[in-house]
């Protein structure tokens, strides 16, 4: 990593007004932070508490009521900013978004196609590289229906990063899968954040998960949505399974769980029930 | 670069006052709430390009059918329409059919459900019954219904017969074969689930099989009450009789031209109401699928 | 990869070269019993199918002899339906038929599902159209008959109308819903890796609308049969529909069952026809489990 790094977010005040029928809800208020180019962020919070609200601000999906986030000096969301998603910040969402019409190599290159950025050949060329790497050979030409959901979720990484973006913004992508596949798919992604040096941007409402991967844990609460508390996670990387059971993981963990019980006891209270999004 | 605060600490998280921290925020009062939601509801830009839409669409029946224009030289104007409308509606000969079509619609339609929700339930129930009568089903399905009209015509002696035959045959295809659909689609887990708490085949048919079955069977109603409705004017429009298509193609032989498109109308609202009766029982019928 | 079919072949074969010989002969025998099963259960499926439908030609030929005694028997039916089925002019009637069908649901297609995509993606546009389509929608096809006989001069071309009509709407409709049940987050993805409007309409919109434009093209094949037939009943010169009308009034019975029969058999191929590209462009769909 020879050039100076890319990918610092910096989000002033935000705060996001959603109005479907004229009435007022605050989803996210007054939220500031900074991600330094290069580190790796992980919010927590329990469910509708307008995590995804703020990664989708970050990633030009929504405009904020108020407030600007700015990316490497330019800002690139404000209430009167023209929103433009773009390859520079990429996200993997929830669900998953593989283009089931699409075999896993098309998907992969699909980015760099529609940009302009490469020839087919080009593209195809990297993609398999990239595929290789991530342990994905030999299923390049299955539909993504076919694949395992593991693996679904490391296409779509691959995917995201064959785009050389700043920023990759994850929203809660291990969601779905099964214990033994999420720890497997941590140490990919852990050994992925090492190789690239990317920013990353982790939501989950799994603390755990957040503390293994992250530099930095913020806790949000329950709706409007704010950032409560924040860990620094100084636990030294590369990481691996074992560092789950260090003295320190478990201090850390035990800093955080408080906040975030009270949050998720609120929330239950309240009886929200999960947002669709 | 701006230093910005991080780790900004608030003690009462529940007591900020947000409204006056953020521009474009306002707490509502919930008076201020209804009002808002039903009046957004009611004036927005959508409402507002529908109504838009069907002014646009009558604007320009209106000028193609005045000024002529070729393909629409006979084509009544909304105004010829309107005024035969009101001269015609509250009529008896109206009223009359109206309830013609009505009748032979709900007779053939019931005929058809008391037939064709036992067949369909019979077929996903037990394999041999499915075996033995679904080829001959499935290679006569083609056949559109509508071809049927001159072989109901000679085998039934009365018109008014062969008329609720034809209603009948529309509807049964899609109410067998969404039953059969229902019954397949029903959960095994759910049959497993019953033999485990012990229940009997009875149990399971009246308890299980007929409750999981119904959301198709509703479906398969719905779509029937759509083919019934375009039998029933098919049928009076071929083989004559009275009722609202047969109105309709005796005002093109009277050259009553605004009366026709006063029957589409006609038939289209009626075909609409009987779907929406359907689709209020089977609300009705499956409290459990309502959300909120 | 794991779970495609030559995969678990081989797999298999691989189990199978390692067993002891006594084992591989025990699974042999096993294997062969079950397929052995399968087959039988098929014969005896296929033999109820066809007990099913001999007893339906013997009901038939048992009403037409007392009951119904205008209801020509099955004998009749395909002794006479031979002799038209030679006669060049049946065929007059069938290339009608199938002239109308073929351009009012090929007019309805092109017509319809660029509409349909385009309602699906722009809200100013389904504002615009949906009320429209919401009015005329639950009036059947067959309604229209008159009007569209006041509008055409020509017979032909308001028959042609007719059909077209009868597909519009379902083809339409279809295609607006496939466009709205895809995934936001598919569309999100794309703009996310810099598509751009038009690019995301040709790779996005359009496949993820796929399955929904064929239902929509195999409903209105459909329906586009049952509106020929009835336009050609009440308003037709040749065509199926008309030969069923017309030997219905010449009192030649047996004639009106091979109009029937042959909208059917000709329904039947349009709509395979239908299936088998839909089946090419949807092999994405096909997910096989190990």
């Amino acid at each position: 990593m020879a050039k100076a790094k890319e990918g610092n977010v910096i989000a002033k005040h935000v705060s996001l007004v959603y109005d479907p029928l004229g009435v007022n809800v605050l989803a996210v208020a007054d939220c500031s932070f900074e991600i330094e180019a290069g580190a790796f962020m992980a919010i927590v919070g329990p469910s509708g508490c307008g995590k995804t609200t703020l990664l989708n601000m970050i990633a030009g999906f929504d405009t904020p009521t108020e407030g600007e986030i700015w990316v490497d000096g330019t800002c690139i969301a404000s209430p009167t900013i023209r929103l433009t998603p773009g390859p520079d910040r990429v996200v993997v969402f929830q669900h998953g978004a593989l283009f089931p019409w699409r075999t896993v190599l098309e998907n992969v290159c699909w980015g760099p196609i529609m940009q302009g950025t490469m020839t087919r050949e080009e593209a195809v060329e990297k993609a398999r590289e990239v595929l290789k790497i991530s342990g994905l050979e030999g299923c390049e030409n299955e539909y993504p229906m076919n694949i395992s959901s593991g693996m679904q979720r490391r296409v779509e990484i691959v995917r995201a990063l064959v785009n050389e973006p700043k920023i990759l913004l994850l929203d809660e992508p291990f969601r779905a899968l099964d214990a033994m596949t999420k720890s497997v798919m941590h140490q990919y992604l852990l050994d992925l954040f090492d190789a690239t040096g990317k920013t990353v941007m982790f939501i989950t409402h799994d603390l755990d998960e957040a503390i293994y991967l992250a530099d930095r844990v913020f806790v949000m609460t329950t709706r409007p949505g704010r950032l409560k508390q924040m860990i620094e996670v100084d636990l030294p990387r590369p990481r691996n399974m074992k560092t789950k059971v260090t003295d320190r993981y478990i201090e850390l963990r035990n800093e955080a769980l408080n906040a975030v019980h009270e949050e998720a006891r609120k929330a239950f209270e309240r009886g929200e029930r999960e947002m669709a999004k | 670069m701006e230093a910005i605060q991080m780790n900004k600490v608030e003690k009462n998280t529940d007591q900020v006052d947000w409204a006056s921290r953020i521009d474009g925020y306002t707490e509502h009062t919930p008076f201020q709430k209804f009002w808002r939601r039903s009046m957004r509801g009611i004036f927005n830009l959508s409402n507002l390009r529908r109504i838009l839409s069907l002014v646009i669409i009558v604007v320009l029946w209106h000028v193609v059918t005045t000024l002529k224009i070729p393909p629409f030289t006979r084509v009544p104007t909304p105004y010829e329409v309107w005024v035969d409308a009101l001269s015609f509606i509250p009529t008896m000969h109206c009223f009359m059919c109206v309830i013609f079509s009505m009748g032979r619609i709900y007779l053939g339609f019931t005929i058809a459900c008391l037939i064709g929700i036992p067949l369909g339930l019979m077929m996903g129930w037990n394999r041999v019954v499915k075996n033995f009568v679904f080829p001959t089903f499935e290679s006569l399905r083609p056949i559109p219904v509508i071809s049927w009209i001159p072989l109901s015509v000679i085998m039934f002696p009365l018109t008014e017969h062969s008329i609720v035959f034809l209603v009948f045959l529309g509807a049964f295809y899609p109410i067998v074969l969404n039953t059969l659909l229902g019954v397949e689609s029903v959960r095994a887990d759910y049959i497993q689930g019953a033999l485990s708490l012990g229940s009997k085949p009875r149990h399971i048919f009246f308890d299980l099989i007929l409750p999981g079955a119904l959301p198709s069977i509703f479906t398969g109603m719905t779509v029937g009450m759509g083919l019934a409705w375009v039998m029933v004017v098919a049928a009076e429009m071929v083989a004559g009789g009275y009722g609202l298509g047969y109105m309709t193609w005796e005002s093109y032989i009277l050259i009553a031209y605004p009366r026709i498109i006063l029957g589409m109308f006609t038939i289209g609202a009626c075909g609409y109401f009987s779907s929406a009766v359907i689709r209020h029982l089977g609300n009705k019928a499956m409290p459990w699928r309502s959300l909120f | 990869m794991a779970g495609s079919p030559q995969d678990r072949e081989s797999k298999e074969n691989f189990i199978i070269d390692h067993m002891r010989q006594s084992v591989k002969e025990e699974y042999e025998k096993v294997y062969w019993r079950r397929t052995q099963e399968q087959k039988k259960l098929k014969k005896k499926q296929a033999v109820t199918g066809i007990l099913g439908g001999i007893t339906f030609v013997v009901v038939w030929h048992v009403l037409s002899q007392t009951i119904i005694d205008k209801l020509p028997s099955p004998w009749e039916t395909v002794t006479q339906s031979v002799k038209t089925v030679l006669d060049p002019w049946y065929y007059k009637s069938v290339y009608h038929s199938l002239y109308r069908v073929i351009v009012g649901f090929c007019t309805a297609s092109a017509l319809g599902i660029p509409l349909g995509l385009m309602m699906g993606w722009n809200r100013i546009v389904r504002d615009m159209t949906m009320p429209g389509f919401e009015l005329f929608r639950s009036v059947p096809p067959v309604a229209w008959v008159p009007l569209s006989i006041i509008i055409f001069a020509h017979m032909e071309y308001s028959m042609i109308f007719i059909t077209f009509t009868g597909a519009f709407f379902v083809v339409t409709l279809n295609a607006k819903l496939g466009a709205e049940s895809i995934d936001q987050s598919l569309f999100r993805a794309a703009w996310c890796l810099g598509g751009s409007p038009r690019q995301v309409f040709r790779h996005v919109l359009l496949p993820g609308s796929l399955p929904s434009i064929f239902m929509g093209l195999a409903l209105g094949m459909g329906i586009s049969w049952q509106t020929v037939v009835a336009a050609e009943m009440i308003a037709g010169q040749y065509g199926l529909g008309y030969l069923a009308w017309e030997s219905y009034s010449l009192i030649r019975f047996p004639e009106v069952i091979l109009a029937m029969a042959s909208i059917g058999v000709l329904g039947y191929i349009c709509s395979a026809i239908l299936r088998s590209i839909a089946g090419k462009y949807l092999a994405w769909r096909k997910v096989y489990t190990a």
